[in-house]
């Protein structure tokens, strides 16, 4: 039982050079502080252990979002209902606009971070499969200099990531989406608000000629990390758009995850769930990629 | 009686006069006390559902800052706990489930007091866990407690009227069938907290947030062992309690022993997960239910059989058929009814009091089962309770004797608000059920009564000083009122002085929706006592016959005169005890409602001087593919007697709603061998705003004899039909029936998938 938060030392560098040089020499016993909404749940639960918070608070831009170049950059530090309620966003996907209302609680939302959401690496998460479906990297600052990791193969397992000791995840750089293509998110819980994932279903189509030139479908809360349904997307390659291509789509998924049993719903319900979402979010991604409000 | 606008503050909308010092943080809850010298008591806690232990504290105690370790050896003398008296307040040598305290420590801060829970040895030696009712009822089954060879409690119900099973036999139309009702937790916003210090050895005062401090205070001496004369229960303010605080439990008298131990104050102060894991739940059960009606639709016959999960010792959660036995016998008129209730030991958590108090888990199944029968009778379920309908002038099988009673109105009332008969959409359902519940006090002890002093001073301030307790439900808001009203002083002119066994008249405690009924009445005499005194003083001064002064608004005139010549209640007041053999204007009123005990073996008498009805009706939504449930609008439609504060009912209404929507589609403690897998308010999930529907509520004044101004209890009422009214249209949705809460998605997928 967790009343009591442990003694821990909080460090707040003002760049990420000292951030990267704090987490190498701190090791396994620091964590990266950013909204803070799971990790301080974990340390009074006594679930992570560390003596040490490194906080990015003070570290400047790391909540930024901005364009480069063509692509879309959002700062690690910045929190769900800022990229909820940014313009640059809503234009450029607005099926993240989605998925940021969809988590937890507008509360929440106010300190939780793109970056924690990322880098905690919790397979219910509701803003990687999205991410994923419209080809995000990651950037992240090491002691040595950066590198950038394309998200889908960032996740490593439940709450494990490809991040080496003493990187930070600075930001999330999203490509400039293709012409005529659409994307979504549809997420199932238990409840319409601070509810964790049943199941959540990201989908990005691609139209020419009347025919879906390229998809992708990732599937969150069903798998040890969000993953991509690719045989479910190959599926629709160059096909035309209908609720039994869907339906077909939506079958393949079902058996590219691998749900288990918890709390929130057997792996056999999770099963249906996958598929109605994949269906729904099919259908979503190709009228918004026709330019027709969603439903 | 008397017309609404008759009443210049009864009925009207007035926020609660506590919302102000609440919703600023200004209110001193338990966990804000500070006490000098207080240290912080923490208790070690089973790490198994059932087993044999050692324990070995000597580690512990040598931990700096630790002041005092105890266990069962420390204090031999104390006395068992819970109404069956089954349950020490520190376990000795054996545990029977992991809320089941082993060990305590009082330390100079929380952190030392984990550190030293931490370092506290225990050794178990598994026994087999008992975790299921079948299970425990079977031959072989092991055996909890000594006392229960069988792991049935001795206590059980059997309350009969009539020949049920004879008129079962003979119906023209019969059906069966089991529900089962899950564990719930009140999830207080404040959870439990205790701190006690003791002046000298037999000196104690309690900080409490108990919804019964007088019968606190009597427990305490009982197990402790010293008079409670010598005992003091200040109520902190309380953050909620909805029947959670109903009973003393290991916790409070741990905190006692703690602080005797170390001479110095102690609290306990429970953080969420302890809460879901060592406080009292809702009682669970499995109940069957049979209906026989005739061809026309007259119920004949009721049999309602259930068999309750007691977990490992008893709290009230055991006693709940007694109020079970209100609905069974007598919601709608049934000639022959039997009930039958047994109690199960098991090594899962147990439970007390909750709102409603057994009433919710009866109405589900017996509303979900007349539905059920209506269907094989092949009438509409409206039809068939209009052919049924309780009246004024009844008197019941269990000899409820019904005065006011607006079940028609309120069933007539929430149907058309809900559009019962427009046609329904694919997936669309429609349904509705009934309630009954004591709305005028309940007789569960010797004393059903309240006492209530008011008095007025120099400045036309009144005081009103009572045993009654707030747990949020806005009683003191409902007292100022009737104050206010009495004696046309303004509300904030008047406070309330409550919390405080030393000062605070014996007050059965806040149950039974009977604070605003019996400390109404004690207050609304009171203050026409008071007035009846203020009346001779001010005829005395003007000179005249009393009968000829006239009281409005807080002036007093002579007949014929006009107000502006009057004298205000504070000049009247002085008048009376500035002199030689002076008064002072306050009367004491104590109100102990006409009602009766039941006989223990018969269930038979008249348990509450008045009945509430109500009626709950919603209009859902089901979703196909995933099995979600969407309630598309819910109307309430409640005989309240009398509306006294209308902002405050709809508060109560629209808290009960959202706590019978959690019941029926969400709420739901999950136990895996005796181990609770979900005690946080994540996984364990509460309605939210965003899942509420938009709500109606109809109130019916059916202006009760008895009711202070007509009102009867209402604090229970708004969730105990919720339920029942919800899994009806969800029937009528799906063409399946569930008789398992809650309603999950996943379960009403696999219902439609029965269906097809």
């Amino acid at each position: 039982m967790g009343l009591t938060l442990p003694e821990i030392e909080i460090h707040e560098p003002e760049n990420l050079k000292e951030a990267c040089a704090l987490l190498k020499k701190l090791g396994r016993n620091a964590r990266i502080l950013a909204g803070g909404t799971d990790l301080i749940v974990d340390l009074k639960e006594k679930r992570a252990k560390v003596s040490h918070l490194v906080s990015l608070a003070e570290i400047v831009d790391i909540d930024r979002i901005k364009k480069d170049g063509k692509a879309l950059s959002i700062g690690a530090g910045a929190t769900a209902n800022r990229i909820a309620a940014n313009s640059m966003v809503a234009r450029f996907l607005p099926a993240l606009v989605d998925a940021c209302n969809s988590m937890a609680s507008y509360h929440i939302r106010n300190l939780a971070t793109i970056g924690g959401n990322i880098a905690s690496a919790v397979p219910s998460a509701d803003l990687p499969p999205i991410l994923i479906v419209a080809d995000a990297k990651v950037e992240l600052q090491g002691p040595r200099g950066k590198r950038k990791v394309k998200l889908e193969n960032f996740f490593k397992g439940p709450r494990r990531t490809d991040m080496k000791p003493g990187e930070v995840l600075t930001r999330i750089i999203i490509p400039a989406q293709p012409k005529k293509s659409g994307s979504s998110y549809h997420k199932f819980a238990l409840r319409n608000a601070t509810a964790l994932a049943v199941a959540g279903v990201a989908a990005r189509v691609e139209m020419e000629k009347g025919l879906i030139k390229k998809a992708a479908i990732a599937l969150g809360a069903v798998a040890p990390t969000p993953k991509l349904a690719k045989r479910a997307a190959a599926a629709l390659r160059k096909k035309k758009p209908s609720r039994e291509l869907f339906e077909k789509a939506a079958a393949i998924a079902v058996r590219e995850s691998k749900p288990i049993s918890d709390i929130r719903g057997s792996a056999e319900y999770r099963r249906d769930i996958v598929e109605v979402l994949t269906r729904r979010a099919l259908e979503d991604a190709v009228a918004r990629a026709r330019g027709k409000k969603r439903k | 009686m008397t017309e609404n606008n008759e009443y210049n503050v009864i009925g009207k909308r007035v926020p609660k006069v506590d919302a102000r010092e609440k919703a600023t943080g200004a209110a001193i809850f338990g966990h804000d006390l500070r006490l000098p010298g207080m240290l912080e008591g923490k208790i070690l806690r089973s790490k198994r559902a059932h087993a044999n232990f050692t324990i070995d504290i000597s580690k512990a105690e040598k931990i700096p800052g630790v002041v005092a370790v105890i266990t069962a050896e420390t204090y031999p003398h104390v006395k068992n706990l819970g109404f069956l008296q089954d349950n020490p307040a520190l376990k000795k040598g054996k545990v029977c489930s992991y809320r089941d305290e082993i060990a305590a420590v009082a330390a100079v801060n929380p952190e030392t007091a984990e550190d030293a829970i931490n370092a506290i040895e225990v050794e178990y030696e598994d026994l087999p866990n008992v975790c299921d009712i079948e299970f425990a009822c079977m031959e072989n089954a092991p055996v909890l407690h000594e006392h229960a060879p069988d792991n049935i409690l001795k206590h059980r119900y059997d309350f009969v009227h009539g020949d049920p099973e004879k008129a079962l036999e003979e119906a023209d139309f019969k059906v069966t069938s089991t529900y089962r009702l899950q564990y719930v937790a009140h999830c207080c916003m404040e959870p439990c907290f205790a701190a006690a210090q003791w002046d000298g050895p037999d000196r104690l005062t309690v900080y409490s947030t108990t919804q019964i401090p007088h019968l606190m205070q009597r427990d305490l001496g009982r197990v402790l062992g010293i008079p409670a004369a010598h005992i003091r229960i200040k109520q902190m303010v309380i953050g909620g309690a909805f029947g959670s605080k109903l009973d003393t439990y290991p916790y409070e008298i741990i905190t006692c022993l703690l602080a005797k131990k170390t001479g110095r104050p102690v609290r306990i102060a429970f953080d969420r997960e302890e809460e879901f894991i060592a406080s009292v739940t809702r009682q669970p059960a499995v109940i069957t239910v049979s209906h026989g009606c005739t061809k026309d639709g007259k119920l004949t016959a009721r049999i309602f059989d259930a068999v309750l999960d007691n977990g490992s010792n008893s709290s009230w959660g055991a006693t709940t058929p007694h109020i079970m036995a209100n609905p069974v016998s007598s919601l709608y008129k049934v000639e022959n009814v039997r009930m039958k209730a047994k109690m199960v030991y098991t090594n899962n958590a147990y439970a007390g009091a909750f709102r409603g108090y057994g009433n919710p888990q009866a109405t589900f199944a017996i509303e979900s089962n007349l539905d059920e029968l209506a269907k094989v009778a092949g009438i509409d379920p409206l039809e068939l309770r209009r052919r049924n309908f309780n009246e004024p002038g009844e008197t019941t099988p269990q000899d409820l004797k019904i005065t006011t009673c607006g079940m028609k109105e309120c069933t007539e009332a929430a149907v058309e608000a809900i559009d019962y008969d427009k046609p329904l959409e694919e997936w669309e359902g429609v349904g509705f059920a009934n309630m009954i519940h004591v709305g005028g006090g309940a007789r569960i002890y010797l004393s059903d009564g309240s006492g209530v002093t008011v008095k007025v001073d120099d400045f036309g301030r009144v005081v009103i000083i009572t045993g009654a307790t707030e747990i949020g439900q806005g009683t003191d808001t409902a007292m100022a009122m009737i104050a206010s009203e009495e004696l046309g002083v303004p509300l904030e002119n008047i406070s309330i002085l409550n919390s405080d066994t030393d000062y605070g008249m014996w007050d059965a405690g806040v149950h039974a929706s009977r604070t605003t009924f019996i400390v109404g009445n004690a207050t609304l005499r009171a203050c026409r006592m008071v007035k009846e005194q203020l009346i001779e003083a001010a005829a005395k001064k003007m000179k005249i016959e009393p009968g000829k002064v006239v009281f409005e608004k807080g002036v007093f005139y002579p007949e014929g005169g006009s107000p502006e010549d009057g004298m205000k209640v504070d000049k009247v007041a002085r008048s009376m005890h500035f002199r030689r053999q002076g008064k002072h204007p306050m009367a004491t009123y104590y109100y102990d409602p006409p009602n009766e005990l039941q006989d223990m073996k018969t269930l038979k008498g008249n348990v509450s001087s008045t009945y509430a009805y109500g009626t709950h009706a919603c209009r859902v939504k089901v979703d196909p593919e995933t099995g979600k449930v969407k309630i598309l609008k819910f109307v309430a439609a409640h005989d309240v007697g009398k509306v006294i504060n209308r902002q405050g009912i709809e508060g109560q209404l629209h808290g009960g709603i959202a706590q019978g929507i959690g019941y029926a589609l969400m709420e739901d403690m999950v136990f895996e061998d005796g181990k609770l897998l979900n005690p946080n308010l994540l996984d364990y999930k509460l309605v939210m705003a965003r899942d509420m529907p938009p709500m109606e509520l109809i109130f019916i004044e059916t202006d009760d004899p008895e009711g202070p101004y007509g009102a009867k209890g209402i604090g229970e009422a708004g969730l105990i039909p919720t339920a029942a009214a919800i899994a009806n249209a969800v029937e009528s949705a799906i063409g399946a029936r569930i008789r398992d809460l809650p309603i999950t998605p996943e379960k009403v997928l696999a219902a439609i998938r029965g269906v097809k």
